[in-house]
């Protein structure tokens, strides 16, 4: 399969009073076309800034992506003009924002905002575009189109706006959407509905998905492939199942760990309720990132090496070999033994 | 504390003892007003209605629900930070759902309560210390500054942070020392029961699991009894002891954990846990699926009948005309709902 979108040794900082904060800092990742890939980690981690970039839309000053490449069908988005920019933004590449209270003009008509991008991009008239606007707000489930697409975005609850964020999101039949936390801010029964919905229109219409969370369940649940991210860099790369069942990265195992699953209450011997894992201490202060690895202090696994030299991302044994699973720890072989022990030990 | 009034006994003194909190019927019905200088009450906002639990000394009692199912209003009932329109509190055998504000006072020296947000429940002109020993002050719990120093220590010390941070500001402090400070907080009067509103929802979640595993030590050290409110139905599991889940202002099921979660009677705890996905995705897949249409209705104008029939995928046609009352469904396990084996005649 053909990559629709790669990145290649990202860097976004941001440049402050306090020093340079290094947000994303050498992340390369790509993009299949149609798939769906997650992107984990906690906030600060560099998750949001990275696809902010990818978008071009970190705000200069403080912020700056200065280093990689970002190639969007082949084409390096970085380096193009703002106006080109503006051609692929909403046309190609769309985004759906975690917020759907805020990200929706509050002074303005649905039907403003949903026809705008249609009559920009795909230059149709305004009484096309907001034919089409209504056939999207009825694919994403909003009843009585006709009648809503007239209203405001007060008039709608958490989850409906969502679904007009969707269906904004989809109006120029982008071959990317980018969906930074988007269930974040919604209740689980309309969680479940938005990111249903999200999987089946992305299936169907054959758009590659960016699903960005902190969530470790939904990853689980509508991710095919998965990036898990600290302090500016991913950490671990591979397909759902592998990161899931095989974490070879101290982080990915102590993140799995530390949540309390609903399936599943962790028992001692004697049946009593077993304490959660917390991964102890903060993640670090990204102005001053320690040298070596930036995980160490907080690993239970931390030898010598990992003070002096950086981990890159490597290759660990798999139990798929048609998608690579990578890890930037140096100790992920001993890791696998632990995972082994640890599923054992529970399941 | 209640010397002005001779408490009034619970009326079922067996079980007076083990049970450290009884809510019966409770209402809270928050009017919507119109007009400006002469405002009356247009309507009014059901955030509960017709509440009835109880909690046992020393357990954890979880409550679930989505955003204004009326779960925080619960909480905040309890500890009297509003004034209930109907039912009875009976908190440690005395009722409070009508007592007055002095007497409340005294009363949440023995109940206290830990907020969701870290970030907007702290003072920020006050200092750590201050904000941990003003309880401390307000209750003439400590004769002299040295006492009130040293407890303020002790408490730092007892939520995992260093004693000499409490010269420093909140804003000093990540978010989870934040919530370590207002656990701290809650625990300088020395509580019999905290009501936990969400208290880790707004933390990262390697950090929530740090914050849980507070709660459990200190519920272990101190005998405290918890009212743990989230809507995050993986860490009720992990904490509760029982769970009651709430919708549109009403309980629709309680029981043990495990029977909750493993053997769910009513429909919207099904949809409910079925929505949550877990952190494996070959399990995940196996599970049912049930996804609900539609949205919560509003408290304003709730559906007639039982509140849950709009979007209840079993429901019939008598569930638009009965509102279904908690009942005994299988021995410890509460449930409203007709249509439910073991509900009995309607």
């Amino acid at each position: 399969m053909d990559a629709l979108l790669e990145v290649k040794n990202l860097q976004t900082y941001f440049f402050t009073y306090e020093g340079v904060v290094k947000a994303v800092d050498d992340v390369s990742y790509e993009v299949m076309a149609g798939e769906t890939l997650g992107l984990v980690g906690e906030s600060g981690c560099g998750k949001s800034v990275s696809a902010l970039s990818l978008m071009r839309l970190i705000p200069d000053p403080p912020g700056k992506t200065v280093g990689g490449e970002v190639l969007f069908d082949g084409e390096d988005i970085l380096q193009i003009d703002m106006d080109d920019m503006r051609r692929i933004r909403g046309a190609k590449m769309a985004m759906v924002f975690q917020e759907p209270m805020t990200s929706l003009n509050p002074v303005l008509t649905l039907d403003r905002q949903l026809t705008e991008t249609i009559q920009l991009h795909m230059g149709k008239s305004r009484d096309e575009a907001r034919k089409d606007a209504v056939d999207l707000l009825a694919r994403v489930g909003i009843p009585d189109p006709e009648r809503r697409i007239r209203q405001y975005p007060h008039q709608f609850s958490g989850g409906m706006r969502q679904r007009v964020m969707i269906a904004m999101a989809l109006s120029c039949n982008p071959q990317l959407i980018i969906a930074d936390e988007p269930t974040t801010a919604l209740d689980v029964t309309i969680q479940a509905q938005i990111l249903e919905l999200m999987k089946s229109l992305t299936q169907d219409l054959g758009v590659a998905l960016i699903i960005i969370t902190h969530n470790l369940g939904v990853v689980a649940r509508y991710a095919d492939r998965v990036n898990v991210m600290y302090a500016g860099k991913i950490i671990e790369r591979g397909s759902a199942y592998e990161i899931y069942t095989n974490p070879r990265h101290p982080y990915t195992v102590g993140l799995l760990d530390s949540v309390p699953r609903l399936d599943q209450r962790l028992a001692d011997e004697s049946g009593n309720a077993a304490k959660l894992v917390p991964i102890e201490g903060q993640p670090p202060d990204l102005v001053n990132l320690p040298q070596g690895c930036s995980f160490r202090a907080r690993c239970r696994f931390a030898v010598d090496q990992c003070a002096t030299e950086a981990p890159p991302l490597m290759p660990v044994e798999s139990n798929n070999s048609e998608e690579p699973h990578v890890s930037a720890c140096w100790r992920s072989e001993i890791l696998g033994v632990q995972a082994l022990s640890y599923a054992m030990g529970t399941g | 504390m209640t010397t002005a009034e001779m408490p009034q006994t619970a009326a079922t003194s067996s079980s007076a003892q083990d049970t450290i909190l009884d809510v019966r019927g409770l209402k809270m019905h928050f009017p919507v007003t119109s007009g400006i200088l002469f405002q009356r009450a247009v309507a009014y906002i059901k955030a509960v209605d017709g509440v009835d639990f109880t909690v046992r000394r020393g357990e954890t009692l979880g409550m679930v629900g989505e955003s204004g199912c009326g779960k925080t209003t619960t909480g905040r009932c309890i500890l009297r930070l509003y004034r209930p329109t109907d039912g009875q509190i009976w908190f440690n055998g005395v009722e409070i759902a009508q007592a007055k504000t002095s007497q409340m006072r005294a009363m949440r020296r023995q109940m206290q309560i830990i907020f969701q947000d870290p970030y907007s429940s702290l003072n920020p002109r006050m200092t750590a210390g201050n904000i941990i020993g003003e309880p401390l002050a307000v209750h003439g719990l400590v004769n002299n500054k040295r006492e009130y120093r040293e407890r303020v220590a002790e408490l730092l010390n007892n939520v995992g942070l260093n004693p000499y941070m409490a010269d420093r500001f909140p804003h000093e402090f990540s978010g989870g020392q934040r919530q370590r400070i207002g656990v701290a907080r809650a625990l300088s009067v020395d509580p019999d029961f905290i009501v936990c509103d969400e208290p880790v929802s707004a933390l990262d979640v390697s950090i929530q699991a740090q914050i849980i595993n507070l709660l459990e030590d200190l519920q272990e050290r101190y005998d405290l009894t918890y009212l743990f409110i989230a809507h995050d139905l993986s860490v009720v599991r992990h904490i509760s002891d029982r769970v009651a889940v709430m919708y549109l202002g009403k309980i629709v099921e309680v029981a043990d954990r495990n029977a909750i979660y493993e053997n769910p009677q009513h429909p919207y705890t099904r949809a409910l846990l079925s929505a949550v996905p877990i952190p494996d995705p070959v399990l995940d897949a196996q599970r049912e699926r049930i996804i609900l249409s539609g949205e919560v209705p509003s408290p304003l104008n709730p559906p007639s009948g039982c509140v849950f029939h709009p979007r209840c995928p079993i429901a019939t046609d008598d569930c638009s005309r009965i509102a279904p009352e908690a009942r005994e469904v299988m021995p410890d396990h509460i449930a409203a709902c007709i249509n439910v084996p073991g509900y009995g005649p309607y």
